[in-house]
């Protein structure tokens, strides 16, 4: 058995072994039962971890999870990695906003005053589940292009997972990011044209900046935009900003344009106008 | 918990090292979790108590320690110097997503788990759940709405699925077994871009069997595509002829107006 307070981190080789086998298999084992083809990631907050090619990934403005503040490394008495510490510069500004007490770079001694975080939760019943607790969109009307009081759905994905479009005659506000008025970007999606019927947004492409966007909802409030850019972006080039979750409000109005391919019956582009809040 | 005092004589993990490429100096989310139910601890470390009174649920963020070396960590009962485990020099990762639970070992004994958690992103709509057998109790089967999701998990294993989002009937029976049931059945919640962690936790024996969540949030993927648009559309009057009556009597009656497009 090892001896304790041992100063070597590997006081006991076959018990080490042991546990890094241990911590493998547990790390195979949290991934082999994925459907996906996720991985593990090294870092926190790794949204852009290597994905499938018909997964683009939200970079994030902000870190899922405490940013922690980098600290010099203690030195290790032991042979581990000698040669592998990092330049002496000093921590770096952390950028969450809820984040343990940095620690001084230079005090030997490692402090622990508010490392604490809310308990975890204990029991099933007190996993807490997701609601849609606050008020829902419902009709949208845009200035100039004929979109008064358009029906808005709350939409997912696809089982290919593309979004997922309702009716021509109806607006999907995808219900995994922000509604209208949350921090981050509001997505509404409607057809230019399908199956030869005009969809909402079939005049999208003309709207002009300054255009006045309302969106009404469940509880009777109305929020009112302004529109601030139109651009049309080849369709796997849509930014990954515009289903972002954090950062200033905005909503983004997306439907197709640019060329029409008359093989795949589809259009080669999507048209997006960002509005911003009045 | 006299039984569980006991068996606190001199034991389990010695020195926690972690397999960590030597390379990653990076940022890391390290998060310690009491995962034994009945027993107030204090934690010691570097000679001091750096945790006192620490209670079964209680959560400590670590990642500002990322890379440092705890020495002669002791886990302890509470106001006493009874060890209950005595983990020696225990060296932080430097980076990557972990999480350390106190726990009980298949037979009992207290002991400290270490698990990388996957924090890569699902598929878009999807998100993640992630369990963890960290109680006293014989391997499990893993119950999703009905089906086996996770078969014959021993204490100290795991395994994760990713899912669409919405909700799932679990439940945990002894494994190869359809009852008792141990755990549950509970409606556990599939959040989209999150990875919901469920440890078992507690003792078969003593009744003491419960669990434990932690969620990592922001794992969000966005939509593949937007396809809003399989008809194509009279465009720059060019006389293209739009598919549909409907879109031909549109332009009839409306006086489309000349608008220059305004790009960024």
């Amino acid at each position: 058995m090892p001896v304790p307070n041992q100063r070597t981190p590997i006081p006991n080789r076959g018990l080490v072994q042991r546990i890094l086998w241990l911590v493998l298999v547990l790390g195979v084992a949290a991934t082999g039962c994925a459907a996906s083809e996720a991985s593990p990631s090294d870092v926190a907050g790794a949204v852009e971890a290597a994905a499938p090619a018909t997964v683009r990934p939200i970079i994030p403005t902000q870190t899922p999870s405490a940013e922690p503040t980098a600290l010099p490394p203690i030195p290790v008495p032991s042979s581990e990695a000698p040669g592998e510490e990092p330049s002496e510069e000093p921590a770096p500004s952390p950028t969450a906003s809820a984040e343990p007490e940095p620690v001084a770079p230079t005090e030997p001694a490692l402090d622990f005053s508010g490392t604490a975080l809310p308990p975890a939760p204990i029991g099933f019943e007190a996993v807490a589940g997701v609601e849609q607790s606050g008020p829902q969109p419902v009709s949208l009307t845009i200035g100039g292009i004929n979109v008064v009081d358009a029906d808005i759905l709350p939409v997912g994905v696809n089982p290919d997972q593309t979004f997922e479009v309702p009716p021509a005659d109806q607006v999907g506000w995808y219900r995994f990011g922000p509604a209208p008025g949350d921090e981050g970007s509001a997505v509404l999606a409607a057809h230019i044209a399908f199956d030869g019927v005009d969809g909402v947004f079939r005049r999208l492409a003309d709207v002009e900046v300054g255009a006045i966007v309302t969106v009404a909802f469940d509880d009777g409030s109305t929020k009112s935009y302004r529109v601030e850019s139109l651009n049309e972006y080849l369709k796997d080039q849509l930014p990954e900003e515009l289903f972002a979750r954090t950062g200033d409000p905005q909503i983004a109005l997306i439907t197709c344009g640019g060329d029409f391919n008359r093989q795949l019956s589809s259009y080669e582009s999507n048209v997006v106008a960002v509005a911003v809040p009045l | 918990m006299r039984r569980l005092l006991t068996a606190l004589a001199a034991l389990a993990i010695a020195s926690i090292a972690f397999a960590m490429p030597a390379s990653a100096q990076g940022s890391a989310r390290i998060h310690l979790i009491h995962g034994i139910p009945g027993i107030d601890v204090d934690v010691e470390a570097n000679g001091a108590n750096v945790f006192e009174g620490f209670s079964f649920g209680d959560t400590q963020d670590l990642s500002a320690f990322a890379g440092a070396t705890l020495e002669g960590v002791k886990v302890k009962a509470a106001g006493t110097d009874t060890v209950a485990i005595d983990a020696g020099d225990v060296t932080l990762p430097a980076a990557g997503n972990f999480t350390l639970i106190a726990h009980l070992d298949a037979s009992g004994t207290p002991t400290i788990g270490v698990f990388e958690n996957d924090t890569s992103s699902p598929a878009a709509g999807q998100g993640r759940i992630t369990v963890r057998h960290t109680a006293a109790a014989p391997a499990v089967d893993i119950l999703a709405n009905g089906a086996v999701a996770f078969a014959n998990v021993p204490n100290g294993a795991g395994g994760g699925a990713d899912l669409p989002a919405g909700t799932i009937s679990a439940s945990v029976v002894p494994a190869g077994a359809s009852e008792p049931v141990v755990i549950g059945p509970a409606d556990l919640p599939i959040t989209e871009g999150t990875n919901l962690i469920v440890y078992a936790v507690g003792s078969l024996d003593d009744g003491s069997l419960t669990v434990l969540t932690e969620s990592i949030t922001g794992l969000s993927s966005a939509p593949a595509a937007v396809n809003t648009g399989n008809s194509p559309v009279e465009s720059n009057g060019f006389g293209f002829a739009a598919a549909g009556i409907a879109a031909a009597a549109m332009l009839a009656v409306t006086a489309v107006p000349a608008v220059a497009r305004v790009r960024r």
